[in-house]
């Protein structure tokens, strides 16, 4: 019997996707946010209060990642953004081949800003590069504190996490200083911000950071 | 439930590796890291699944999973990361940084050579 020594990624097809997505999305001044998430925790709603806020200063695009249904893109689309949909068809992730096929429906060259709205999911698309440069994660404050713990590998690539629906706190038994403390202990770099798409409330807050992080990033600042 | 793919893209590693070799597999061996959010089970069973009926039939997965190691931008000791504690157990510091935890790695492939008969 013999060993034929391999020691290549698994995922290395997606990898390479994923880096030419990159390279179109930076030689193009485009800053791009994978948006993650368990279902319901408020990515599209979130999405909605965000555009508004953003679309007079950037041209904005969104890749919509869905199992079923294109319920999520008509949400976006009525408020004139382009919207690009994947529709996975019970796949449980987005993949760098779907969003590069998704990029190519999307006036890339004119954008300034790219959201992908991933599969609501915070296991699987943790795994798959889709050539974003940031990925933020939105958890909702009825799902509990130990998420980032539950789920350490999507808190540890995170660059931001969104608590979402802080309005509803009056009524639950959650502790927001539990959950900063659970999610830094996974990743002490995490920016945490608080939102309610309801009342509005931290939206601004999150626009500025989204503002703060294009600038930093070197090929959007540029361009 | 990502692990079927997963597992697609490991047979074709190993497909395109062998090329047109003319040999059995017995293993493939692969490196799965503890925080890649893989479950073995899934993959073993996946891999079992798409591999029936082909060249690759028979085939053993071998699954190594080692313990990531944790390195500390303070004190710089390494420490095997056991539980998922994200600091460093020496001097408590949360500069560090994780190596291996998210492998994911076709290692290396076991065959049988086959002789011309």
């Amino acid at each position: 019997m013999s060993v034929i020594m391999v020691e290549r990624k698994v995922l290395e097809r997606n990898d390479a996707v994923a880096q030419e997505n990159r390279t179109l999305l930076q030689t193009n001044g485009v800053f791009s946010v994978n948006l993650l998430s368990s279902p319901g925790s408020g990515k599209t709603s979130l999405l909605e209060q965000t555009l508004p806020r953003l679309r007079h200063e950037f041209a904005i695009a969104v890749i919509e990642g869905d199992i079923q249904t294109d319920l999520d893109a008509k949400r976006i689309e009525a408020l004139g953004v382009p919207t690009a949909q994947i529709i996975t068809g019970g796949g449980c992730h987005l993949d760098a081949n779907l969003v590069k096929k998704a990029l190519a429906t999307l006036p890339v060259e004119k954008l300034d800003l790219l959201f992908i709205e991933n599969v609501g999911n915070l296991v699987c698309p943790a795994a798959y590069d889709l050539g974003e440069n940031i990925k933020a994660v939105v958890i909702s404050v009825t799902e509990g504190e130990e998420k980032p713990l539950k789920y350490p590998a999507i808190f540890r690539n995170a660059a931001v996490c969104i608590v979402n629906k802080i309005d509803l706190l009056p009524f639950l038994n959650f502790s927001v200083e539990r959950l900063k403390e659970n999610a830094h202990a996974v990743n002490p770099q995490l920016q945490i911000v608080l939102t309610s798409c309801t009342t509005g409330e931290g939206i601004d807050e999150w626009c500025n950071l989204l503002r703060t992080l294009r600038r930093k990033d070197p090929s959007s600042a540029s361009a | 439930m990502h692990e079927l793919s997963i597992a697609c893209s490991l047979i074709s590693i190993v497909k395109e590796t062998l090329h047109d070799r003319p040999c059995r597999v017995k293993a493939v061996v692969v490196r799965v890291g503890r925080l890649s959010n893989v479950l073995i089970d899934s993959l073993e069973f996946g891999f079992s699944a798409l591999i029936a009926g082909t060249e690759l039939d028979g085939a053993r997965l071998i699954v190594r999973q080692p313990d990531p190691l944790l390195l500390c931008g303070e004190c710089g000791q390494e420490t095997v990361l056991k539980e998922f504690e994200f600091a460093c157990p020496h001097c408590g510091s949360l500069n560090i940084t994780v190596k291996g935890g998210d492998d994911l790695f076709v290692e290396s492939i076991e065959v049988e050579e086959e002789t011309a008969s």
